[in-house]
């Protein structure tokens, strides 16, 4: 049945005329992070549509601007490739990456190169650039955004003597007057 | 005669001289394409998100400054109703490669269940610095009312309703309360002004007992006998001027 | 005729052999997202380097995640494949996935099957993963504010019912 089915597919492709079906692909870079800090995960996601008519084939994408002195590669490869994308079919890559300092950082472009017909040459294509971007220090971080139990552990502590003073001198004088009362 | 000439040259000039129409580039190719699809679908007050794509078909560079998007008028595309917020990628796309964009915009919160008509407009320049413009969409689309938001105020409202409600029975309670309190008032006795019981009502000491321990006695047979202290009647200080002048 | 003849031999042997898997060994690693505070949305990346006993050049992947299909991507340079998905302004909770992968045969079959509304199980997948998501957390389920609250609240309540008692 397959071979049938193989040698059928076949003669149809040779003699078939694909009437002018050409892929184009978007992509489209985004960071999924609402806060980036550094020695913290950052995710970033590439969605590739292909909103041509025809398939794209041997579609690449590479994102050549993590380097290696500023970002270390947690999770996920930068340079990938798919055989095929269907026409009107998108597919979804993410890269997780820690950036290791903090600072302000340009996100730039991403790289797809795909074949949009049978014979003809690969084309290139850039992503989206999101621009610069800033990476809160560590420091930045906790004060923002970690649960501040400390803090309000050595604010408790501090008010204690405040509050606790007068609390005991009251118990004590209390004490003393009900003994009283109690006596008469 | 040259005069002349150059007359007809400036005038025809001047015929010529178009309004700047600036048009996209035959060897530019754009198209868009939605977070939600091909067709857009806008919530009222929420972002949406348009991917544009830019192929460069031709032999030159092109760079990509801005990229527009406007609410207009569904019957006449040249009303503006909306801008939103220009971005400008100044991106630079060689010949034969492609590039894609990011544009998001948030219609306005009060556009729900309207329609508009949305223009996405793509601003570009060659290495000769001539402007090219390109609409990338150019139709009209239908804003869809954000049903998320319309919970809270629905929630709000019932919340101010209850506290209003509760404001007038208290108020009501209050004045009803308070006429019985004033009734009840009447019938018990006034006790000694000094207690420290703050229900009863001050009376000073027209009902209850008087302590005079305090006042001297001949003063107190004088008020006792009716006379009063001959300080404090001018009658009775006159009388006893002329008496004290006739003895 | 006899070229012919080779031709279809060749072709069926290219059929049969060329776009599947035989005996995979996989090492998978894989992660998710798991701090809110950094990112309202989950990434999520399945990782594994795919030996197989088969020569496989054009080998095309496909993984099934709770009903949802997905490409595997392979790296440009070694036999590393990757599939990640995301998904967005949502809190995941803890939640063990099973990702099972098919070959281009393997997912047909599968695409078959759910078009015909039967189960999905029923089709065998080359091999597949395991990995727990632990959940998107914002760290302890109690705000250090609110346990300061909680415990002003209290000191409060001790110090008026003490006043209530002395006055009356």
């Amino acid at each position: 049945m397959k071979l049938y089915l193989g040698i059928v597919l076949l003669l149809l492709t040779a003699f078939a005329k694909g009437d002018d079906e050409k892929a184009k692909i978007i992509l489209v870079k985004r960071i999924l992070n609402d806060i980036i800090t550094e020695r913290n995960d950052l995710a970033i996601e590439y969605n590739l549509y292909n909103i041509g008519d025809g398939v794209a084939t041997d579609v690449e994408l590479a994102d050549s601007s993590f380097h290696e002195s500023d970002f270390e590669l947690i999770s996920g490869m930068t340079s990938v490739k798919w055989s095929r994308i269907n026409a009107g079919s998108n597919v979804t890559h993410a890269v997780v990456v820690q950036p290791l300092r903090a600072g302000d950082f340009n996100f730039t472009s991403a790289v797809v190169q795909y074949v949009s017909e049978k014979g003809v040459d690969v084309t290139f294509g850039y992503s989206n650039e999101i621009g610069e971007q800033e990476i809160l220090s560590l420091k930045e971080y906790n004060r923002l955004h970690a649960s501040h139990m400390m803090e309000w552990g050595l604010f408790a502590l501090w008010c204690m003597p405040s509050i606790d003073v007068p609390l005991l001198l009251y118990y004590l004088s209390k004490r003393k007057y009900s003994k009283k009362v109690k006596k008469n | 005669m040259t005069c002349l000439n150059c007359d007809i040259t400036m005038t025809k000039s001047e015929e010529d001289e178009e309004p700047d129409v600036i048009s996209a580039h035959k060897e530019a190719e754009t198209a868009i394409i939605f977070a939600s699809g091909v067709e857009p679908s806008v919530l009222a007050g929420k972002k949406a998100s348009a991917y544009i794509h830019f192929a460069n078909k031709g032999s030159s560079n092109f760079i990509i400054t801005s990229i527009d998007g406007s609410f207009r008028y569904p019957q006449d595309f040249s009303y503006v109703i909306q801008n939103f917020t220009v971005i400008s990628p100044n991106k630079m796309i060689d010949a034969g490669y492609e590039g894609s964009f990011q544009y998001e915009f948030q219609p306005g919160e009060l556009s729900g269940g309207r329609s508009f008509g949305l223009v996405i407009n793509v601003n570009y320049k060659d290495t000769e610095e001539n402007l090219y413009r390109d609409a990338v969409f150019n139709q009209t689309v239908q804003v869809i009312e954000d049903e998320e938001g319309l919970d809270t105020e629905t929630f709000f409202m019932y919340l101010m309703l209850l506290g209003m409600s509760g404001l007038i029975l208290l108020g009501v309670f209050h004045n009803v309360s308070g006429k019985s309190r004033r009734g009840k008032k009447r019938n018990t006795p006034s006790a000694n002004a000094t207690t420290l019981n703050k229900v009863q009502l001050e009376t000073g000491t027209t009902n209850g007992p008087v302590d005079y321990n305090w006042i001297p006695e001949e003063t107190l047979k004088a008020i006792n006998k009716g006379t009063p202290s001959p300080r404090r009647s001018p009658k009775k200080r006159a009388n006893k001027q002329r008496s004290s002048e006739t003895e | 005729m006899s070229s012919l003849k080779l031709f279809l031999c060749l072709f069926l042997a290219y059929c049969v052999n060329g776009q599947s898997c035989i005996q995979p060994s996989v090492s998978p690693s894989s992660y998710s997202s798991t701090n809110q505070k950094l990112s309202k949305s989950t990434a999520f990346v399945v990782e594994f380097s795919l030996k197989c006993a088969s020569k496989t050049d054009n080998l095309q992947l496909y993984a099934d995640i709770d009903g949802v299909q997905f490409p595997v991507t392979k790296s440009s340079e070694s036999e590393h494949y990757q599939v990640s998905w995301t998904v967005k302004d949502k809190k995941t909770v803890a939640h063990n996935f099973d990702v099972r992968f098919f070959d281009e045969e393997g997912y047909n079959n599968l695409r078959k099957v759910i078009r015909s509304g039967q189960s999905p199980e029923s089709i065998k997948p080359l091999f597949n993963v395991d990995f727990q998501h632990p959940g998107l957390s914002s760290g302890f389920w109690i705000k250090a504010e609110f346990l300061g609250l909680a415990v002003a609240v209290l000191v409060l309540y001790v110090v008026c019912r003490e006043r209530s008692q002395i006055i009356s």
